[in-house]
């Protein structure tokens, strides 16, 4: 374990990619009339590129139904993209079926927001931890000393796997999924908002928890949420996401403290800050609207509807992302603080 | 902590014995079973045995009854208890084993129908609408036509048709558990569909198959007895509830308990069925009880 603990390590080191998505594309089509022909269809990502160091943490963050839950599923393979593609450690993925998925299943694993939902009610906590290792075979061989071996690696005891996930608490559920989404000793794991449904104090310890087996195991992170003050304690890198595309994306520092992104300073504003001077002098910034329909997105730029500083150009033409930095890109005609001059 | 699984089974029993109906109609079916399965030998008379000098005998409490004929004799001097004490045997085995054929058949299909989606659903589902439009008593009577009458068909035709309703319901909750988040994370691990149909969804459904077996069991006792009636189903000698009631049709007038007592086993034994699924659902799921909610939940939490 610590043998490939410390390679990893040492690819996180030298920065090396470990996953990767191009131009992902997940459209849902509307069916209509008579003959229920495609009349349209829902934009749930809509060209999305993002990739995911060793051993690193990328938040990704967003209002709801801004398709960040949906590119997680896309990156798992739970659902089949319209485009694009998916790059697991140097090699395209997207096409893989049967047993190749399978096989990749070993090496990505997802933790969901909603902890009992995740577990099967009718099923001990022993038998939903050793589930993963039944499935590929690994059971027959120590497969009782691994379940209690991840049981102790999450905070909980051997006896705890003879219960059922209803006698536990939402942090302790939380930890059982956590247990499970290890067994197989993956190298991804995709978090899917794993403590919004938890209680503050127990957000804390759930964290911590991922932190430390992220050191541990030397695990890579998707983090996805959308309580930026969790994103920016646990994130190396953030990606902001605004109706299916990614608006924003660069380091922590970056994003939080010279956001370049209309949207990404409308977010930062919202987070309630201890230090009520700092607010009066930032000011908050309140946005008008809905988010649109992602049925029928805004021409030009997708936030533009709801953004201060839109000009017709906005609406005429769809701004790409451009490096405002090392490693930092957003996507906007008119940046925060014109930093992309100073730095190109 | 490690108890709280026992106690929640057991504040659903409490709930469920809480209610008479679902006390009586429990009593009612043990009654019964036990009839059904015990030596007939215990029986005051030959359920078949006719005593021509005993015709007609009304039930002991009247004026001319005997307490060694309970409830009357029918025409040809059958003791009526006897008949309907070895009835249930032929009534419950006869639908019971149609139920196990029917819950087989509907289950497998309802269940995949639901998870696989798309087309097999569609197909499966027009099925159970092609079925479930399709007079049963019809196809009885062209099996009987064809194969002549037999408990065997009698089983079979009953079975085979029943799995539509099982179908259907198996099939909606198939969707509601297939979107729950432990699908999902079933799929995520690698799982394949077989494995999450038979230890995700089905386990599941259990409470769900068997309060639909309880309704199903009213409903194909029913059936029994219709056929039965009609003289398609429970040949005699052998006696059935359905049988009786057809028989005793003649004797309206002279010997209205032979009809009473028959017609009421089975309304007993049909409504104690529906009853004990009733009471079963609703004690299993706290939120479709409609009275005394807090107090219950306070008994739970307890």
């Amino acid at each position: 374990m610590t043998v490939v603990a410390a390679s990893i390590h040492e690819r996180a080191a030298a920065g090396e990619e470990i996953l990767s998505v191009r131009d992902l594309v997940k459209h849902y089509p509307l069916l209509g009339g008579l003959l229920r022909n495609q009349i349209g269809a829902v934009h749930a990502v809509d060209g999305v590129s993002l990739d995911l160091r060793a051993g690193e943490t990328v938040g990704l963050v967003g209002e709801s139904g801004c398709g960040k839950s949906t590119l997680g599923r896309l990156i798992l393979r739970l659902i089949e993209p319209t485009a694009g593609q998916i790059i697991f450690r140097g090699t395209d993925v997207t096409s893989w079926r049967g047993a190749e998925v399978r096989a990749l299943r070993r090496e990505l694993q997802i933790v969901f927001q909603d902890p009992l939902g995740a577990l099967n009610p009718r099923r001990k906590v022993g038998d939903i931890i050793a589930e993963p290792l039944r499935i590929h075979g690994r059971y027959e061989d120590g497969g009782r000393e691994r379940v209690f071996e991840l049981l102790e690696h999450v905070g909980l005891e051997a006896v705890h796997a003879g219960r059922y996930p209803h006698e536990f608490s939402g942090g302790q559920q939380q930890r059982i999924g956590i247990a499970r989404a290890l067994a197989l000793n993956p190298q991804v794991l995709v978090l899917d908002e794993p403590v919004s449904a938890l209680d503050v104090s127990i957000q804390a310890q759930v964290i911590n928890l991922l932190e430390d087996l992220q050191r541990d195991f030397g695990l890579s992170y998707i983090f996805i949420a959308h309580d930026l003050s969790v994103v920016r304690h646990v994130s190396d890198r953030v990606a902001v996401m605004y109706l299916g595309k990614i608006v924003e994306f660069g380091d922590r520092a970056d994003i939080y403290q010279r956001p370049t992104h209309p949207y990404t300073k409308a977010l930062l504003s919202a987070v309630p800050v201890p230090d009520p001077d700092h607010v009066a002098a930032e000011g908050r910034i309140i946005l008008e609207g809905d988010v649109p329909n992602p049925a029928h997105p805004p021409s030009g730029c997708r936030f533009r509807t709801r953004c201060w500083k839109a000009q017709p150009v906005c609406g005429e033409q769809e701004p790409a992302l451009v490096a405002r930095g090392h490693g930092w890109t957003s996507a906007c005609h008119f940046p925060e603080g014109e930093r992309s001059e100073d730095n190109t | 902590m490690t108890d709280r699984g026992v106690s929640l089974r057991r504040a659903a029993l409490r709930r469920f014995l809480r209610r008479p109906s679902n006390l009586v109609s429990v009593v009612f079916l043990v009654l019964v079973v036990i009839a059904a399965l015990w030596p007939t030998s215990w029986l005051p008379h030959d359920p078949t045995a006719s005593d021509l000098a005993a015709r007609l005998r009304p039930p002991a409490w009247l004026d001319g009854g005997s307490w060694s004929y309970v409830l009357g004799t029918d025409n040809i001097g059958r003791d009526v208890f006897s008949r309907i004490v070895l009835g249930s045997r032929w009534s419950l085995v006869i639908s019971g084993t149609a139920v196990v054929i029917a819950a087989v058949l509907g289950i497998t299909a309802g269940v995949i129908a639901g998870y696989r989606g798309g087309w097999v659903d569609s197909i499966t589902m027009r099925a159970v609408d092609v079925q479930l439009a399709f007079p049963v008593i019809i196809l009885v009577i062209a099996v009987v036509g064809v194969v002549g009458t037999g408990i065997t068909q009698l089983i079979l035709v009953m079975g085979v048709t029943g799995w539509a309703q099982y179908a259907r319901i198996v099939r909606g909750s198939t969707l509601s558990i297939r979107n729950q988040d432990y699908v999902e994370a079933a799929v995520a691990q690698g799982a394949s569909a077989w494995r999450i149909m038979t230890r995700d969804i089905l386990p599941n459904l259990a409470s769900e198959i068997i309060v639909l077996t309880s309704f199903n069991m009213a409903r194909l006792l029913l059936l029994e007895s219709g056929l039965s009636f009609l003289g398609l189903g429970i040949q005699p000698p052998r006696p059935s509830w359905g049988g009786m009631v057809g028989d005793a049709r003649d004797y309206l007038q002279s010997g209205w308990w032979i009809l009473a007592f028959a017609g009421g086993t089975i309304a007993l034994a049909v409504l104690s069925f529906n009853f004990l699924g009733d009471g079963i659902r609703d004690a299993l799921d706290p939120r479709t009880r409609h009275v005394g909610t807090a107090q219950s939940a306070e008994e739970a939490a307890s």
